[in-house]
């Protein structure tokens, strides 16, 4: 899990983690002449806990350096007694004589929490960075480590900062902490526990606030708390998690940071976007989702294609989850939007390789999402409008432990395109391209130790058009064609807190999800899967830096297909072709095991060793896949990363079926003796911070694909003894570089400049040639930025530059007297490309804050200089004449968003 | 959710228009950026070829020769310039090479590999090898060899593949050769070579009728009995060669255009649609089919609305018809008019239509 990519709803984690270390620093930065850093390294000997400071004392600071200006950073060692003093300080890293001096002397005053070893106390030699900074003075803090940090701010009701409030945060086994919040409503508890606490709030006037935060190790956990006014009928405190709400003035600081969504930090690696990032994004209409496309390690999608390409990895190798439930799709027809409403998200988990393994059945990458906890007081509603569709969204609660969130989302391309199409009903094409989508949640908390949640998602998109003419390709080709792809899901989840170390998290899924699709006379095509899933995890923290997690996660899948189609027969026709009716149903039954340490065995220094035993029921096979991850922090601004692992992926039904093919009597459509697809996955990177802003991602990797299916040729399957029509000959590699280097929302600007460098290359056999696969995008840059102009006015833009696709050029044609067709004869495949693609989208949005909600409004203008993109080549009846066939053009795109709330 | 549900929600009717329209604007540009601009199949700009009837010699409406008879193929073609066609025939059995040249991969040659020399010229070559015939000419014969034996679905067949070249040469291509005037394909063993040369390689598969001489496996040619034709709406009267149409020229070419339109409807004899018993796949049973005509029409001038007509499962008996919308200049125009049923029969009819 090298490289985890999270996006919540409030925010989409991307690049790589803060290292707790980080936190620390900006704690210190607060101001303090010579104030240190404490960085505790390694103890002497191996320890179950190292020392800490306890009581900080702070240096003099040198006069002559102070009036010269200088800052410096002395590195001491020093050895703690069991005592918890300092003993033995010498210099480990000199600053200068009178800067080491003054080190020294100061830590030689620290006190400290003795180291402990089974038990009992030992002493331990450790460093000790004294940092010296000319800032205005303050008094010199006591500052520990933390294992956590909860901070944030409390405003009132009328959202302004809100000074001297009481804020209390208690772990259940733990006494309670308490503190007041700063001039400016900020408040931070730096936890030496982790678990979930209960925070309440209360200041003098206003009702009392209660909330409930989950936190694990090396969470740096971030709210704002908003006060309200009592009620005469209310007096009881309710819960309400902090939700975005905007400024008057709609370009505070503040818009768009709401509560982030606590994760078991399993990834290591691990860094955040915000919400202001994935819904400013520009070119992706706000949609949470399509912001994953702006991504390193993301291939562009040939043009309304949606597909989602992870690293040269085929689409279907790469797994999309809702809370732990595959889907089949992310994207709606066209890749136009998503499935999922981007209100309803808390969180978008994006793996390009080296997933945890609680993740399985793909070789690919994992797209894990997860929908967010409704509110737990009022109600709040949110409109959004574009060109393309409408939805709505709609979340409260029904008692403080009761709440509800639906969504629901609908296109209006088919009333859009049924007008534009009727000016070709003369070549008799008509269509009606529709997709919805729908998501609820009904959550339940009867305990703070439990959560149960029932889900209901679904989606369909379908798309009709008649040809009432046959097609000068396709003479014998007329009538409907269409395509249907749908599901609709229920889930069942609760998690609960076994005892503060120790999680449980169960899942229960089960649904239809179908694929339909009709051309014409020809072919009729029917999928329909009923896909049930239950998972069960439990996680417990053995001592703190050492997390088991251990999962059990099954699927039992029945499903049937029909597939109604013509049989191509040399000299005939289509048109006089027999039609052959396959029908096969069956059930896959796929369980696994996996297990998963989170190790710290050293501040900074993480590894993630895991396993997954997978049995594949139709092809009676076992697969076996140990997984790896590492990260060091090496200190504040340096870390590098790197993963090793195996990952195993199922045939596909059609693949393994063991049911007779009538189009080939005597052979059956799959090859129920496939192996599963095998890929291999490495990868090192690092990572640098520049800045509280700017940092960058460097990261390396390799795939090497075997086991992969390929279909036998039919002219292969016509022969006397006819091969198998499914074999294991394909192998690959994929291999490449991805950088990120961004800048995080500021007041003013976010942006970021995304490069991957990639080669995905296949051959179908051993021995034969390799070709690069239509993933195969050598330079895939993605550059984008937006700036706050204040007064609710924003605009951004992006800018795409990517290699163009592999091609298989057409080499000639060959007439068919039979069927009066010309027959396309390839040239060498994949040995052209399409030019390379470039596009600039531009984004302007305006917000207003009113007395009852916000509204907001956006305009895109995709592909605004007009840039002829080819995405293909399309050819005329018999192959003499080509035009290259363009991508988008300019696209305006236009909406608003209004959000309202009742308290 | 229905679309009046979501403009509801949009609120006013002018910001409902205002979204329609812009979208309107957006999905049209869209459209038009997408739109080509081809040569279409019914419009006859050069030289192409048409279709093969093969035959009996001593049954011309049989389009299944058997074994040991005489068969005579037929290539019918179109050219805009009245060139001379030259035509080579390679006639294999379908078992040995019919299936690489089927599947379109390039494999057309099959292995067969022949010296790069001029053939044709003559349209008397012939050479006769085991399991290979070549021939020449636009009209030529050969007996029916062995098969091979039936295929996997139980049919007999020859596959027939070869080029036509119009004002040129034919030449055995050579192996590493490079392409020539157009009928140069990978995999395709001939080449038309000339400047002023144009050629198509094609493949034919003909199935060859029961030995024994049964009527069951028998193929016969659809035929065009009649051509009719009148204006749009009018009544069709038929065409023949004293009866030729005539219709009034139209300076508007687009698809939208005003004019008077002309009508065109082949009629086909009685038995041009065959039921014809064949075993099904899915229930292994022999059962009986109708065959469904597919029928193409072009045009020298002027436009087609579509260059096929087809028989469907819902119209089975669909009008083989056509509109022509007449060219901007006066003239003659031919209009081509050529059907298959689907399992190897064809024919074709030419009328003239006199544009004023």
């Amino acid at each position: 899990m090298l490289a985890r990519r999270t996006l919540t709803g409030a925010a989409i984690a991307f690049v790589a983690a803060a290292p707790a270390t980080a936190f620390a620093q900006g704690a210190f930065s607060a101001g303090t002449t010579g104030a240190s850093d404490p960085d505790a390294g390694a103890p002497a000997q191996v320890a179950d806990s190292p020392p800490r400071v306890v009581r900080f004392a702070e240096a003099d600071y040198p006069e002559a350096e102070r009036a010269a200006g200088r800052e410096a950073s002395v590195t001491v060692e020093v050895t703690v007694t069991v005592e918890g003093r300092a003993s033995e300080v010498t210099v480990a890293e000199s600053a200068g004589e009178a800067f080491d001096r003054a080190a020294v002397a100061a830590v030689q005053r620290f006190e400290f929490t003795p180291a402990m070893q089974g038990g009992q106390r030992v002493a331990a030699r450790i460093r000790y960075r004294y940092r010296f900074r000319l800032r205005a003075q303050q008094p010199a803090q006591t500052q520990r480590e933390p294992m956590a940090v909860l901070r944030g701010v409390v405003r009132s009701h009328d959202n302004r900062p809100l000074a001297g409030a009481t804020v209390t945060a208690q772990l259940s086994t733990t006494a309670p902490l308490s503190t007041t919040t700063a001039a400016d409503g900020t408040f931070r508890f730096a936890l030496d526990a982790v678990g979930g606490y209960d925070v309440a709030v209360t200041s003098e006037g206003l009702r009392p606030y209660r909330a409930r935060e989950r936190l694990y190790e090396r969470d740096d956990v971030r709210v704002v708390y908003r006060m309200t006014r009592p009620t005469v009928a209310s007096t009881e405190p309710v819960a309400r998690p902090t939700t975005p709400r905007p400024t008057r003035r709609g370009d505070d600081e503040e818009q768009g940071v709401t509560v982030r969504g606590a994760r078991p930090a399993r990834e290591v690696t691990r860094t955040t976007l915000e919400r202001r990032e994935i819904t400013r994004i520009p070119g992706t209409g706000g949609d949470a989702l399509r912001s994953l496309q702006n991504l390193p390690g993301l291939s562009r999608a040939p043009f309304l294609s949606g597909a989602l390409i992870v690293r040269g990895a085929a689409p279907g190798d790469t797994t999309v989850l809702v809370d732990g439930t595959a889907v089949p799709l992310l994207y709606h027809f066209g890749g136009l939007s998503s499935v999922i409403q981007t209100e309803m998200l808390d969180r978008i988990d994006f793996y390009p390789g080296n997933f945890s393994a609680r993740f399985g059945r793909g070789t690919g990458g994992v797209v894990d999402v997860g929908l967010r906890s409704p509110a737990s007081r009022g109600f709040r509603g949110v409109v959004n409008v574009s060109l393309i569709d409408a939805s709505l969204f709609i979340e409260g609660a029904i008692t403080p432990n009761l709440t509800f969130a639906i969504a629901g989302r609908r296109s209006y391309i088919d009333v859009v395109l049924n007008a534009v199409l009727g000016a070709f009903d003369s070549v008799g094409l008509t269509a009606a391209p529709v997709y919805y989508d729908y998501q609820g949640v009904l959550e339940w908390r009867p305990h703070p130790k439990h959560k149960l949640r029932l889900s209901l998602f679904g989606t369909d998109d379908r798309l009709e058009v008649l040809f009432r003419q046959p097609g000068d390709m396709a003479p014998s080709f007329a009538g409907s064609f269409g395509f249907q792809t749908r599901y609709h899901i229920a889930q069942l989840l609760w998690t609960h807190d076994i005892t503060p170390v120790t999680q449980g998290r169960f899942m229960f899924s089960g649904g239809l999800t179908g694929l339909s699709i009709a051309a014409g006379d020809l072919v009729r095509f029917d999928l329909n899967f009923y896909p049930q899933n239950l998972r069960y995890e439990l996680s417990h923290q053995f001592v703190p830096g050492a997390r088991l997690n251990v999962g059990l996660d099954m699927v039992w899948n029945p499903g049937n297909t029909r597939v109604d189609a013509v049989r191509p027969e040399p000299g005939r026709p289509l048109s006089s072709a027999p039609r052959v009716t396959t029908e096969f149903s069956g059930a896959a039954y796929l369980p696994a095991l996996y297990a998963e340490a989170e190790l710290v065995p050293h501040p900074g220094l993480r590894f993630v060793p895991g396993v997954r035993l997978d049995y594949v029921g139709p092809t009676r096979q076992w697969n076996l896949s140990p997984r790896g991850s590492a990260r060091w922090d090496i200190d504040r601004r340096w870390a590098i990363k790197g993963g090793i692992g195996m990952f195993t992926q199922q045939p596909a039904p059609q693949e393994y079926s063991r049911a007779p093919n009538n189009a080939f009597p005597g052979q059956l459509i799959g090859n129920p003796n496939l192996l599963s697809q095998r890929a291999t996955h490495y990868s090192l990177g690092f990572e640098h911070i520049f800045s509280p802003y700017i940092n960058v991602s460097v990261e390396g990797f390799a795939k090497l694909l075997d086991n992969l299916v390929v279909a036998t040729p039919t002219t292969q399957l016509l022969s006397q003894n006819p091969p198998p029509p499914f074999n294991n000959n394909g192998s690959g590699l994929v291999y490449g570089a991805e950088v990120l280097l961004r800048h995080k929302p500021s007041s003013r600007f976010f942006g970021w400049v995304a490069y991957t460098l990639l080669s995905s290359v296949r051959r179908d056999a051993p021995g034969a040639e390799l070709y690069p696969t239509s993933a195969d995008q050598t330079h895939i840059l993605t550059v984008l930025g937006s700036v706050r102009l204040g007064r609710g006015w924003e605009v951004g833009a992006r800018f795409r530059l990517v290699t163009g696709s592999p091609t298989t050029p057409v080499a000639g044609a060959l007439y068919d007297a039979n069927g009066f067709s010309y027959v396309m004869l390839n040239g060498m495949r994949a040995s052209a490309r399409n030019p390379y693609f470039h596009q600039l989208d531009l984004r302007v949005d305006k917000a207003w804050t009113f007395s009852w909600g916000s509204l907001s409004f956006f305009l895109e203008v995709l592909n605004a200089y007009y840039a002829q993109n080819q995405e293909g080549v399309q050819y005329n009846y018999n192959y003499t004449e080509a035009q290259p066939v363009m991508g988008l053009p300019i696209f305006p795109n236009l909406g608003f968003r209004a959000e309202t709330s009742i308290l | 959710m229905s679309a009046e549900r979501t403009a509801s929600v949009i609120g006013p009717r002018r910001a409902r228009a205002a979204l329609g329209l812009a979208s309107l604007v957006a999905l049209a540009t869209a459209g038009a950026q997408s739109c080509a601009t081809f040569t279409e199949a019914w419009q006859l700009t050069d030289f192409r070829i048409l279709g093969v009837r093969a035959y009996a010699e001593t049954q011309p409406e049989r389009n299944s020769p058997r074994r040991g008879e005489s068969a005579v193929l037929e290539l019918s073609t179109a050219d805009v310039r009245a060139r001379n066609v030259r035509v080579a025939w390679l006639v294999v059995n379908s078992a040995s090479f019919g299936a690489p040249m089927a599947s379109g991969d390039g494999g057309m040659s099959g292995g067969l590999s022949l010296p790069p020399i001029f053939l044709c010229d003559s349209a008397d070559f012939a050479l006769d090898l085991p399991g290979i015939t070549l021939r020449c000419g636009t009209r030529t014969s050969f007996t029916v060899p062995s098969t091979g034996g039936p295929d996997s679905r139980g049919r007999e067949s020859l596959t027939i593949f070869g080029v036509a070249c119009a004002g040129g040469r034919i030449r055995v291509r050579p192996t590493d050769g490079d392409a020539s005037s157009g009928a140069s394909a990978p995999g395709v063993p001939f080449e038309c070579l000339g400047s002023d040369a144009r050629g198509w390689p094609f493949q034919y598969t003909m199935l060859v009728g029961s030995a024994t001489g049964g009527t069951g496996n028998d193929n016969m040619h659809p035929r065009i009995v009649g051509v009719r034709a009148g204006v749009m709406g009018g009544t069709l009267t038929p065409v023949t060669d004293t009866q030729i149409p005539r219709i009034q020229r139209c300076a508007d070419q687009s698809t939208r255009s005003s004019c008077t339109r002309l009508r065109v409807e082949a009629d086909f004899n009685d038995g041009a649609r065959e039921r014809y018993p064949e075993r099904d796949p899915n229930t292994n049973m022999i059962v009986m089919r109708d065959e469904r005509l597919v029928t193409g029409f072009i045009v020298s001038a002027g436009r087609l609305s579509g260059g096929f007509r087809t028989d469907t499962a819902a119209e089975p008996q669909s009008v083989m018809g056509n509109d022509f919308l007449p060219p901007k200049d006066p003239g003659d125009v031919r209009m081509i008019i050529y059907a298959t049923d689907g399992r190897g029969g064809y024919d074709t009819r030419e009328i003239t239509i006199r544009v004023d």
